[in-house]
């Protein structure tokens, strides 16, 4: 790695940068950044700079002064980006859960759960999150059935079954579906079924489902949540901005509302099921 | 789950070798984006385009999880595709290796006027019949 890399910021205007872009791309072999009224390119390679800003002023000649086009160049300090990511993610403690990435090493006395920030969302750092693991500390006990319902990262399902929980998970989205095996190996976890779709693919009832989603799908999809819980059981929704709060607690009216968290502008509500059913 | 977005950015990479040194690193590392978990995603979903240069939108969420989404090759790939070549030339003074017409050129502009912000057929001609140039393809009646 050199302790340096030049920048070029090219301004033109917004309707051609696809354009340009594609021309710089034909001088040059690595990749460029859009700006809103700028192209930036980056590269360690001075002779390949070199050669673009040639094949630029061409460029520039030809277009004469019916496209603007003036560029910039700077020599800025290199750094090893991967560190520099990795330190600017840190773990994170909510209820009795550790969640780090890989990279961090597990805290005595707290449950550890591993995840990278990846494709797939919840890495523990979203208000929503951080407020379901709390209620998952509280509320989840060994030996209880648990459905996750729009798993992601598989996050929650997996700090479940830390606790002692048979846990199921489902996302509509592939990509998280995929994400959430991995972490479960990842963490040398198991789960007892996870499918693609979403909580009316199954018949089964659990001591606790889990759907930290949206506002708007929790109203929708309120009928199956709550036919999926046992009696007794409780159901734990996030995801609810506080603007929209009012309308789930509707959909939910029904159900014995136990506790409310707030996180910024983020609501959780636990809610259980009157053991009658 | 409930996702905000933090920031959306694009760039245009060569697909199947984003890796962390610039400019995919700087690009990345300064939004707090996993810089590895890309680099295998995005060499992964374009490995079978290698050659091509791939336009790539990166939504970054408040979790610092992120997602993508790859778009078409850009109208150099048109061009080739055109003038039937899979290269263009080292030295577009000299050696020409292929020409396109006008029609066809007309036909990349008009294929890539709904990407851009314009109407302006003849400044987006200006910009392609400049990329044909420097990749050594003439543009013929």
């Amino acid at each position: 790695m050199q302790n340096e890399y030049i920048e070029l910021q090219l301004l033109t205007d917004e309707a051609y940068l696809d354009l340009i872009a594609d021309f710089i791309m034909q001088h040059y072999d690595e990749g460029i950044e859009y700006g809103n009224d700028r192209l930036i390119v980056r590269s360690e390679d001075e002779a390949a700079i070199a050669r673009l800003e040639a094949a630029l002023e061409i460029l520039k000649a030809s277009l004469e002064t019916r496209i603007p086009l003036q560029w910039e160049k700077t020599r800025k300090p290199n750094e090893d980006w991967i560190k520099r990511y990795q330190a600017s993610v840190t773990p994170i403690r909510s209820g009795d859960f550790y969640i780090r990435p890989s990279w961090y090493e597990a805290k005595e006395g707290l449950i550890d759960i591993v995840i990278d920030p990846a494709l797939a969302f919840g890495s523990g750092h979203h208000a929503t999150t951080y407020s379901c693991l709390e209620a998952v500390s509280t509320y989840v006990l060994a030996g209880d059935e648990v459905l996750d319902v729009g798993c992601g990262s598989g996050i929650l399902a997996l700090a479940a079954r830390k606790r002692g929980a048979t846990v199921d998970l489902c996302d509509t989205d592939p990509l998280a579906v995929e994400s959430a095996k991995e972490n479960f190996e990842r963490n040398d976890e198991t789960f007892r079924r996870i499918w693609e779709g979403s909580a009316d693919k199954t018949d089964a009832v659990y001591d606790i489902v889990i759907a930290n989603i949206i506002a708007d799908i929790l109203k929708m999809i309120a009928p199956v949540l709550k036919a999926r819980t046992k009696p007794g059981g409780r159901l734990i929704l996030s995801g609810i901005l506080d603007k929209k709060e009012a309308g789930v607690q509707e959909a939910f009216s029904n159900l014995v509302l136990e506790r409310r968290i707030q996180k910024e502008e983020w609501i959780t509500l636990i809610y259980r099921k009157d053991s009658n059913g | 789950m409930a996702k905000k977005i933090a920031e959306k950015f694009k760039m245009m990479i060569p697909a199947g070798q984003a890796n962390p040194s610039p400019p995919v690193g700087p690009a990345l590392g300064q939004r707090g984006v996993n810089i590895m978990e890309f680099c295998k995603a995005f060499n992964e979903k374009t490995k079978d385009k290698m050659g091509f240069k791939i336009p790539v939108i990166v939504t970054v969420y408040t979790d610092r999880s992120f997602t993508f989404e790859t778009k078409q090759p850009p109208a150099s790939d048109l061009i080739m595709k055109a003038a039937g070549i899979k290269k263009g030339t080292d030295n577009p003074l000299l050696n020409k290796v292929g020409s396109i017409t006008k029609a066809q050129l007309m036909e990349i502009v008009d294929q890539k006027i709904a990407d851009l912000n314009t109407t302006d057929k003849e400044a987006a001609a200006r910009i392609i019949a400049g990329s044909c140039r420097s990749m050594g393809v003439e543009i013929v009646d």
